[in-house]
């Protein structure tokens, strides 16, 4: 496994895509936070107009820290779809460059083969959301600082948004690495995980609410706000005020639940195929 | 007992029904060149396929170095097209290979590697620009880099030129001779195979036919040339002293024979019995004709009852 993992991250350091999109999810969050700043020169100037009192006192009334900050965290699902895409490209070129068979013949078991692209997947993952999330403090840090936030809440949400959205990466990557193991397609590997996680957690809430008649959410089994923190249901830290560790516990839970199914179906199902 | 490198049990694969490669049993040494032959359909991809352990057997076993330790550089393998990375240098694919096998990569050796397959081991041109022979070239340095003591390749000389075909022969004659690799090639081109292989298996409808080794099919066909004369009865009697000979039509006969006689020989005692020879063929290939005779064994000389072409009977 560990030869398997050698040769991915030297081919991974030799990927244009990899570093692209690794450079797109550092500069998104100084983007996003220049906008920010430019908007809070807007309302500085507006507020010295006595026509424009109302808005100016509405634009007041929003933090432009904590906007920043939800607006960046709620980004964080944008570096998951980077890491989506960059990791179903690079690990589906082994099945359309065929290179795959090199490793079945350097007498590396299917198992091996697997697990070790899921784990290259996952730092794939992690290393988009780590520099994203890097990024977002720094920028903020640096233009806005941390010293007007209340209580400092948006910043441990941001460290829990950053946490869960360790979850979320991994939920993503097992996505695509059963999709890459079970169809073997490049488009098939790109396009389904993206439907997965984009349509799945509302279809999954309608199914519940649907067969438990609202009894099981209404019953606290599975919450509405729970559901909406699945993958691509945004992580922000607008709902900050519910974050508590029962919550963030049960959320990680279902990241791991799904990503168990998906480990499991791509495996088996690449156990026994046949390989061209 | 000799060493065997390969050995297959009733080896059969079935796909949706359709049995592809059937009862399988086949066995090769070590240090052999073994050619597998047969047409396309005959099951040898499939077969490669299954040894290299792509594709699942449907039955039966098989064994790459029974009974030993198999270790990542043991074996090594092109089946169908070249397994390389089409983003990455020639010589990064090589590094990259070296780091599968856990060798280090050897700057030295790999640069080696590269121009004995005839590549610049220098070039920056990703494998994506390349040519199909230059992607095949550098797949089968790619089998070199771990200095296998089995090589199973399918088609390897596709897509080459002559000179490239001429090459790659030799790269694995001198890897047979100088290292003992142990070489599995099937190839549709009889001609280059019969050049250096040791043994043949010949497969067909996914049974192998036959095992024969290149002495055996040397001994067998001797040399056989086929003649256009005038009186075929009157040639024949001539013609026995040589050797075997076989009316093959009206004007036809051909001489199969391990005499010595030049073939001026043959000429100037057909010529004393007065035989006009308009043409003379000395015969192709001994591996393609026993091949090809072989397979007409197997087929039906005569089609199937109430046989029918655009509703007419033949």
């Amino acid at each position: 496994m560990i030869n398997i993992l050698r040769t991915e991250f030297f081919r991974l350091k030799k990927s244009k895509l990899f570093w692209i999109f690794f450079g797109i999810c550092c500069g998104l969050p100084l983007l996003s936070a220049l906008l920010n700043l430019a908007m809070a020169g807007i309302i500085e100037s507006i507020t010295e107009l006595p026509e424009m009192s109302d808005l100016a006192e509405l634009l007041r009334s929003l933090n432009v820290t904590t906007t920043t900050l939800s607006g960046l965290s709620s980004l964080m699902s944008d570096a998951a779809l980077f890491s989506l895409i960059c990791s179903s490209v690079f690990l589906s070129k082994e099945f359309t460059d065929g290179t795959m068979r090199n490793v079945l013949l350097a007498n590396k078991s299917r198992k091996e083969m697997f697990f070790s692209y899921l784990i290259v997947a996952i730092v794939i993952g992690v290393s988009y959301l780590t520099a994203f999330f890097a990024a977002t403090m720094l920028f903020v840090a640096t233009l806005f600082g941390f010293g007007d936030l209340s209580a400092g809440a948006a910043v441990s949400a941001c460290f829990c948004s950053f946490a869960l959205g360790i979850f979320a990466t991994i939920f993503v990557q097992t996505c695509v690495t059963m999709f890459l193991f079970a169809v073997r397609k490049q488009w098939a590997t790109i396009l389904f995980p993206i439907l997965i996680c984009m349509f799945a957690p509302t279809i999954f809430t309608l199914i519940v609410q649907i067969i438990s008649n609202i009894l099981i959410v209404n019953g606290e089994i599975i919450s509405n706000t729970t559901i909406s923190w699945i993958p691509f249901a945004n992580v922000t830290i607008y709902d900050a005020g519910k974050i508590d560790g029962g919550l963030i516990g049960k959320i990680a839970l279902y990241y791991l639940l799904f990503s168990g199914i998906f480990v499991v179906s791509g495996y088996f199902t690449f156990e026994k195929a046949d390989l061209k | 007992m000799a060493d065997v490198m390969i050995t297959t049990d009733k080896l059969t694969k079935i796909y949706n029904g359709k049995t592809v490669v059937k009862d399988v049993s086949i066995q090769i040494e070590r240090g052999s060149i073994v050619g597998l032959v047969g047409q396309n359909g005959a099951g040898k991809t499939t077969l490669i396929r299954m040894l290299t352990t792509l594709v699942k057997p449907t039955s039966g076993s098989f064994a790459l170095l029974p009974g030993r330790q198999r270790d990542d550089t043991t074996v090594a393998a092109i089946v169908e097209r070249p397994s390389i990375y089409n983003n990455l240098t020639g010589k990064d694919n090589l590094i990259a290979q070296s780091k599968l096998l856990g060798l280090k990569a050897d700057n030295e050796y790999l640069t080696y590697t590269l121009t004995l397959v005839g590549l610049d081991a220098s070039s920056p041109k990703l494998v994506k620009n390349y040519s199909l022979g230059m992607k095949q070239r550098l797949a089968i340095a790619m089998t070199l880099v771990g200095k296998p003591e089995l090589l199973i390749l399918d088609e390897p000389t596709n897509g080459l030129d002559p000179q490239g075909i001429y090459d790659m022969r030799e790269i694995f004659v001198k890897l047979n001779r100088e290292m003992g690799t142990t070489i599995l090639v099937s190839s549709h081109i009889l001609s280059e195979l019969s050049k250096f292989a040791t043994d043949f298996f010949i497969m067909d409808k996914g049974r192998v036919l036959k095992h024969i080794s290149a002495d055996e099919i040397r001994n067998l066909g001797g040399k056989r040339v086929k003649m256009t004369v005038d009186k075929t009865e009157e040639a024949k009697k001539v013609l026995e002293q040589y050797g075997k000979t076989e009316i093959v039509s009206s004007n036809e006969i051909v001489l199969q024979t391990e005499s010595d006689a030049p073939i001026t020989q043959i000429m100037l005692s057909l010529a004393q019995a007065e035989i006009t020879v308009t043409n003379v063929n000395q015969m192709g290939d001994s591996l393609e004709e026993y091949y090809i005779e072989l397979l007409k064994k197997e087929k039906p000389t005569t089609p199937p009852q109430n046989f029918k072409i655009n509703g007419g009977s033949l």
